[in-house]
């Protein structure tokens, strides 16, 4: 096969899937690395263990409703407070959690790219989506970025059918079949927004919170007032003077 | 993704022999009746696709509509074989080869989707306990009380992955493999076929090179002190550490585990310094966080600090940066711990002992030469309690420090080289005694698989203390017997029982007429609201917990704390027993004291009080004040002489 034959072939549905596929997952891949080096701190491990761990339970839970789940809305929240890289790595971890309930296909690459997308998008935006502070979360940007992410998050998970089907006729059809629940995804996110957005934020600020503790090398002056006083009542062996003492008192009798 | 553009590139014929392959694999891993399920399914989906390609242009030959839904179903079954042939286990040895980090997020997560599970569960029991479920109101308004609870749900599990996050971060599980170093070595082992040894740190005499220097103080971000500290800990004894709840006994033990960064916020000042480490030399503590475990930390709450899914696992985990180890070894160590028999258990299907008994077992690393035992022993019957006492001392005679926090220390004291008093000290306490003349039978306790037994009826005014060893059914009991007989249960861990995210949330959520009055508003008044929410202040006072305000975290709160306001709900009920699971955990002194004096007053109103425990101190407050004692041992519950 000569490089002109490879080009042809690299331009129908078959090639496509294979080249897709194969640079989605090292795209995959390389996150996953990149993902890796980020993390610092157990509690970071445990904190995107934790979120994978929501996300991939509630895919299950609501796997009864089509294309009905919290997973879009939970990585919109991370990439808004934990930035793009951490949503990468709760994104991956999800789609391989989860599809080890759900079933593991060529869907898993493009679920974990597209989710990783989607936390990417929410912790470019954070200017629009949160308050100036950072304190409260703006829920109509937040339900309109849950609402287009709903088709988009759809329509690159469904490149994975182009290697199943490897026909672009199957594919259009396979895309327009589909949008009635890319709608039902769309709408889940804009009533999963409205519902869970708000003490998700709160929570995830009060993480945040957990992190703020700090230690500097001084003791704190009051202390050292405090201390120097005492050993100095010590050392002039008597006991430190009550400060009360040259004040009357009116409950002992003369 | 070799399985996915496999087929892609095959012809037909090869196409044929892989997808054999296929079949004959899966057929090993799940036999016919498996494979014929996952068939059943996308046989006919690949056959509709097929008609589709046939009927819209996309393919125009029968036989290339035959290939294209042959590679789709030879793909698909590749990537299904992956998830039969290797189970979730080897997923996560496989990534921590390659991604450590991200191996041990994989690990914790296996472990929190279960216990995701169980903590919905136990919330939504805890609801039907308090008469939610059947409340009047509709389904609507059912679920919206079941959709209010998640916030609870999601912020104690934010706080359980805090915790394992902390169990990760101190046992230095982060920081890279290191037997990596010596693979040459290893790989020469294993072809040889000789016992292959985990390398590790050397556990040895520390001598007299231990020592811990503290000078410091931490504040709560409002400035408030809680704990200043001036000690020069030497190496070769063991530390008891006393205080009231909240001293700052657990926050030192978390300080100086080097987990960073912290439950709450708290400012630190001044310095720590630890000499004597076996690959760090001197520490700065205030240079945390370390990849490397600096100290053996053994945290309270079990259930929360075990990392794997099996007990095989957690002892691989713990032990793979620890001392050189084999197989027998660690099975030896099981045998000592009499956990040899639940070597291939699940840890949440194991007793709260038992978990305590295997995070000591696996965690406990003589290459450490600092122990911080944070209420260790609280789980533990006496055999278990033997076992780390010897442990203990064993480190003590090596020349390492131990530091032990412990509310009942009546069991450390003989043990302990040095004693610290934090806070104010107190005096001693005597629990308060009461005789009450028992009433009426109340209830009976249930028959269980666990153990037989033919007790008398519990009667009004009873206080019995059922005793037995780790793993022999106390818990099982009071949890059927509240099933049984609709009696509210009090299980050892709080947050079982606790539903809101913050204090105001979980007042609200102890009853149903309170959580209606909150979400009315206070333009609305709701019947019987405020009677019931002065009952509930009133009880807020007698346990101490009033000073606290209602926007305060719930997890913010120490376990001594929580565990009084998750009492709450259940004297409010007034029910005829109280059913309570190790209800000293995580309390001082005085508090237990004021505890004991409330359950002498349900006693006195006629209410019956059923206590698990494995304390002497328990022991001896039940024989003081008349109470029964119920043994279970080799299968059977009698009753003891108290």
């Amino acid at each position: 096969m000569n490089l002109a034959e490879v080009q042809t072939w690299a331009a129908t549905p078959g090639g496509i899937a294979v080249w897709l596929t194969a640079l989605f997952g090292l795209i995959f891949g390389t996150m996953l690395w990149s993902a890796d080096r980020r993390i610092q701190m157990g509690r970071e491990a445990a904190l995107i263990a934790l979120l994978a761990a929501v996300a991939s339970a509630s895919r299950v839970l609501f796997a009864a409703l089509p294309n009905v789940q919290p997973v879009t809305l939970l990585i919109l929240m991370i990439g808004l407070h934990m930035g793009a890289r951490r949503a990468s790595a709760v994104a991956m971890l999800t789609a391989l959690l989860s599809n080890m309930a759900l079933g593991h296909g060529p869907w898993t690459f493009y679920q974990a790219i597209a989710w990783a997308a989607v936390g990417t998008s929410a912790a470019m935006l954070r200017p629009l989506l949160t308050s100036r502070d950072g304190t409260e979360v703006r829920l109509l940007p937040l339900a309109v970025l849950g609402f287009i992410w709903g088709f988009l998050f759809d329509w690159i998970v469904s490149l994975s059918a182009l290697a199943l089907y490897q026909s672009f006729a199957a594919f259009a059809t396979f895309i327009i079949a589909g949008l009635i629940f890319d709608a039902l995804h769309a709408v889940g996110n804009v009533l999963f927004t409205l519902w869970l957005a708000p003490s998700l934020h709160r929570l995830l600020w009060l993480h945040r919170r957990h992190e703020a503790g700090r230690w500097l090398p001084d003791l704190p002056e009051d202390t050292l007032v405090r201390e120097a006083f005492l050993a100095g009542a010590k050392d002039s062996g008597k006991a430190p003077e009550d400060p009360l003492a040259s004040i009357p008192r009116l409950d002992v009798e003369d | 993704m070799l399985a996915v553009v496999l087929p892609l590139l095959l012809a037909a014929q090869q196409l044929l022999m892989w997808g054999a392959l296929l079949i004959v694999w899966s057929v090993l891993m799940v036999g016919v009746r498996g494979l014929f399920g996952w068939f059943r399914v996308w046989l006919p989906l690949s056959l509709l696709y097929g008609a589709m390609l046939y009927l819209l242009g996309g393919a125009h030959d029968p036989n290339e509509v035959g290939l294209l839904v042959g590679r789709m179903l030879t793909a698909l079954l590749g990537m299904q074989l992956l998830t039969w042939s290797v189970p979730p286990s080897e997923v996560v040895r496989a990534f921590e080869w390659a991604l450590p980090r991200l191996g041990v997020s994989l690990a914790i997560s296996l472990r929190l989707v279960p216990r995701l599970e169980r903590s919905a569960k136990w919330r939504l029991a805890t609801l039907e306990e308090r008469g939610f479920i059947d409340a009047e109101g509709g389904r609507w308004q059912a679920l919206r009380t079941r959709a209010s609870i998640w916030p609870g749900w999601l912020a104690d599990s934010l706080d359980h992955a805090h915790d394992l996050g902390d169990a990760v971060q101190s046992r230095g599980i982060l920081a890279p493999r290191r037997w990596r170093h010596g693979i040459r070595h290893r790989f020469l082992q294993g072809v040889l076929g000789e016992e292959v040894r985990e390398d590790g740190i050397s556990p040895h005499r520390f001598s007299d090179s231990v020592q811990l220097g503290l000078d410091l103080e931490m504040r709560l971000p409002e400035g408030r002190a809680i704990g200043r500290h001036k000690e020069m800990l030497r190496g070769g004894n063991i530390v008891l550490l006393r205080g009231p709840s909240g001293c700052g006994k657990s926050s030192l033990l978390r300080l100086l585990a080097g987990v960073s960064p912290w439950q709450h916020p708290i400012t630190v000042h001044g310095r720590a310094h630890l000499s004597g480490h076996p690959t760090l030399g001197e520490v700065d503590l205030a240079d945390g966080p370390f990849s490397e475990a600096i100290a053996c930390w053994v945290p309270q709450d079990p259930d929360r600090h075990g990392l794997a899914e099996s007990v095989h696992r957690e002892f691989r985990i713990a032990r793979r940066l620890a001392g050189p180890w084999n197989q027998n070894e660690m099975l030896e160590t099981l045998r000592d711990w009499g956990l040899l028999d639940k070597l291939d258990s699940q840890p949440e299907h194991l007793s709260d002992g038992e978990q305590q008994r295997l995070l000591l077992a696996a965690h406990l690393d003589p290459a450490q030469p600092m122990w911080l035992l944070d209420e260790a022993d609280v789980h533990l019957d006496e055999a278990g309690f033997i076992e780390l006492g010897k442990a203990v001392v064993k480190h003590r005679a090596r020349g390492g420090l131990v530091i032990v926090v412990a509310h009942r220390h009546a069991r450390w004291k003989r043990m302990a080289d040095v004693e610290i008093e934090m806070g104010d000290a107190k005096p001693p306490l005597d629990y308060p005694s009461v005789w009450v003349e028992r009433g009426a039978d109340l209830a009976l306790p249930p028959k269980i698989d666990l153990f037989t037994h033919e007790m008398n009826p519990v009667k009004a005014g009873d206080l019995v203390l059922v005793q037995g060893d780790n793993g022999t059914g106390k818990t099982t009991l009071l949890s059927e017997w509240s099933t049984a007989s609709g009696l509210p249960f009090l299980p050892t861990s709080p947050d079982r029982r606790l539903l809101g995210m913050t204090i105001g949330e979980e007042l609200s959520l102890q009853h149903p007429l309170l959580h209606e009055q909150a979400l009315a508003g206070d333009a609305v008044v709701i019947l019987g609201a405020e009677d019931l929410a002065v009952q509930q202040s009133g009880l807020r006072l007698d346990l101490g917990l009033s000073h606290l305000s209602m926007l305060t975290p719930v997890h913010d709160l120490s376990t001594g704390e929580r565990r009084r306001l998750s009492l709450i709900p259940m004297l409010m009920q007034e029910p005829d027993v109280l059913l309570l699971d190790e209800i000293d955990h995580g309390l001082d002194d005085l508090t237990l004291s004021d505890l004991f004096e409330l359950l002498n007053a349900q006693r006195q109103a006629g209410r019956a009080v059923v206590i698990s425990s494995h304390s002497p101190d328990l022991l001896t407050w039940a024989r003081v004040s008349g109470g029964r004692v119920w043994h279970i041992a080799d299968g059977t519950m009698l009753e003891v002489e108290a």
